[in-house]
């Protein structure tokens, strides 16, 4: 008997690669993908050349992933990749392509990755209260990502460890 | 009757510590750190007069001393062979760059008074690593400490009304601030003490069977807002004033970042607050009353100056009417890339008529922008870069975040460079 197929990743993997695919259109159109303009930063000049790239660690990917996510995983990379590029000079992009990745993989590979990539974003935007909030809640999900250092060097939060000695 | 009786106490023993700490001053006598003390005019009104504490700012005229006739009183204190080159905080006869770093507690919320049933004992309950901090600090090149005391309410040395107000302190809570002074000057450091924190409006929770209040009740609610001032701030201010080495004590520093604890409109010019998520917030007027009040209650009873963390340069203005005798601003990757500080001056931003301190900053360096012409800079090249800015001091961030190590090179190196004008 043949297994059943495994609907969810291979639905989820369709999606990814559909905002992909609007989202490179977006790019070589010029546009944001529909998003609003970025908010002007006070007394920045405007972006001309990417932010320097911080070396990115990537997590290895579970020796133990079963054959029939791959093409979910695979979407994921495919769309962290895209985060990754549209962070510094199409922020309000980077910010729709977290939502939609986050949606599709709310648990990924890159979770903590996106979170920073979305804190990025937002400070380019100049929304740090909303980059605070998240920076808040990546200490409490992630606390041993390998981005906390980099989060607090960005928005200043640091973990507060409270409670009895460990 | 008692309280009144402690309170004239606390004055008549400020005024003879003002008084013998000019003298001290005009006579030359001690090694620096015995002769400071609060920097006020005549010495029979502790914690008047904020100008008398503090240097011009603006980064005008290098090389004056930056400070505005310190020690005043006619010329008592001797000549400041030490003043930095630039501007600074005068403390008694001292005008020094205020170079240091947050510690920023041992025991997040439980240095001072311990949590008891989380088996923390408070300062004076077990001293040995809290002087040994100091004393590593020190070697780095330290002189000044910013540390928190109550960055949540989690102690058990403050009593609480049924009404959700605080009756008073337990005397081991004044015993460990006592304590705190009594390790800063054994290991040669001033400290500057951070009641609260924008942590503080968490809404009010239970952290591992510890109730822990909300701040926000406190800060809107007059009742209650009075309560906490006179029966916590209060009293820890006349510990200070008790204590030998109340000198030690430069500064209290109200609240770290309190802008991410309020919402809406700046009544200063500056923009909106930023409402950051998961806190109770408050309005600028609300925090403003509350951080005036207490401001006005610790330095009359402690003579030390008042200073408020602030986030950063974008609110500039927002702590400019309280009476505040220096003002501080914080630096992460988020100002660098928004407010750089060629740019983002004191003098663009008009804060120009009191000191200003950089209270944090990472100890690890900024990092750099090229797209907008920022380069990286270590803690000590940043430290420099401030000083030629005009600023007044610079805290890293710090000594003990076991998330971020701490880096004494660096801080060392820039205490090294500058000698005795960067060290009270």
């Amino acid at each position: 008997m043949r297994p059943p197929l495994p609907w969810r990743p291979i639905l989820a993997a369709i999606a990814a690669l559909s905002i992909v695919a609007a989202v490179a259109v977006a790019s070589i159109d010029g546009t944001d993908g529909g998003a609003s303009a970025p908010a002007p930063v006070a007394t920045a000049p405007a972006a001309s050349a990417p932010r320097e790239v911080v070396p990115v660690p990537v997590p290895a990917a579970s020796p133990a992933a079963p054959a029939p996510a791959a093409p979910a995983a695979d979407a994921e990379d495919a769309l962290t990749a895209q985060l990754r590029a549209t962070v510094d000079e199409q922020p309000q992009v980077a910010l729709t392509i977290a939502d939609q990745v986050d949606a599709a993989f709310p648990s990924g590979r890159y979770a903590d990755e996106r979170a920073w990539l979305r804190m990025r974003a937002l400070v380019h935007l100049g929304d740090i209260g909303k980059a605070r909030t998240i920076a808040g809640e990546f200490f409490e999900r992630h606390p041993q990502s390998p981005y906390g250092p980099q989060v607090w060097r960005l928005t200043g939060m640091s973990p507060r460890r409270i409670g009895p000695p460990s | 009757m008692r309280s009144n009786r402690v309170f004239r106490w606390t004055r008549l023993s400020l005024a003879v510590f003002l008084l013998s700490s000019l003298a001290a001053c005009a006579s030359g006598e001690g090694d620096g750190a015995a002769a400071s003390g609060p920097g006020t005019g005549s010495g029979t009104s502790p914690g008047t007069g904020s100008g008398t504490s503090s240097g011009t700012g603006g980064g005008t005229d290098p090389g004056t001393g930056g400070g505005t006739d310190p020690g005043t009183g006619g010329g008592t204190c001797a000549a400041d062979m030490c003043a930095v080159g630039g501007n600074g905080i005068t403390w008694g006869c001292e005008t020094r760059f205020m170079y240091g770093a947050n510690y920023a507690w041992r025991s997040f919320g439980a240095d001072f008074g311990g949590v008891a049933s989380w088996g923390y004992p408070g300062i004076a309950g077990n001293p040995g690593p809290f002087s040994d901090s100091m004393r590593q600090m020190k070697a780095a090149g330290v002189s000044v400490i910013r540390w928190w005391m109550f960055p949540r309410f989690l102690t058990d040395t403050i009593r609480w009304d049924s009404d959700g107000g605080p009756s008073g302190i337990a005397p081991s809570l004044a015993a460990d601030v006592q304590k705190a002074l009594e390790l800063a000057a054994a290991n040669g450091v001033y400290l500057m003490l951070t009641p609260f924190s924008f942590d503080n409006f968490r809404p009010t929770t239970t952290e591992y069977g510890v109730y822990s209040r909300s701040l926000r009740p406190m800060v809107v609610d007059a009742g209650l807002r009075s309560k906490l001032i006179q029966n916590v701030l209060g009293p820890i201010a006349d510990a200070i004033a008790q204590s030998p080495h109340r000198d030690r004590l430069i500064a209290w520093d109200l609240i770290n970042e309190p802008e991410w604890a309020m919402t809406g409109p700046s009544l200063t010019g500056d923009p909106d607050f930023p409402a950051q998520g998961g806190l109770d917030l408050v309005t600028h007027a609300q925090m403003e009353t509350f951080l005036k009040e207490a401001g006005d209650v610790l330095r009359s009873r402690s003579g030390s100056l008042v200073s408020v963390g602030g986030s950063a340069i974008k609110w500039a203005k927002a702590w400019s009417r309280i009476g505040l005798d220096f003002y501080q601003f914080h630096y992460y990757d988020w100002v660098y890339e928004n407010f750089p500080y060629n740019t983002a001056t004191l003098a663009a931003y008009g804060v120009t008529d009191k000191p200003v301190v950089m209270g944090e900053f990472p100890s690890a360096g900024l990092s750099a922008f090229p797209s907008k012409g920022l380069p990286s800079r270590s803690a000590a090249q940043l430290s420099q870069d401030l000083l030629q800015a005009g600023y007044a001091g610079t805290l890293s961030w710090a000594f003990n975040d076991g998330s971020f190590p701490f880096d004494a090179a660096s801080t060392k190196q820039f205490a090294d460079a500058r000698g005795c004008g960067v060290a009270f």
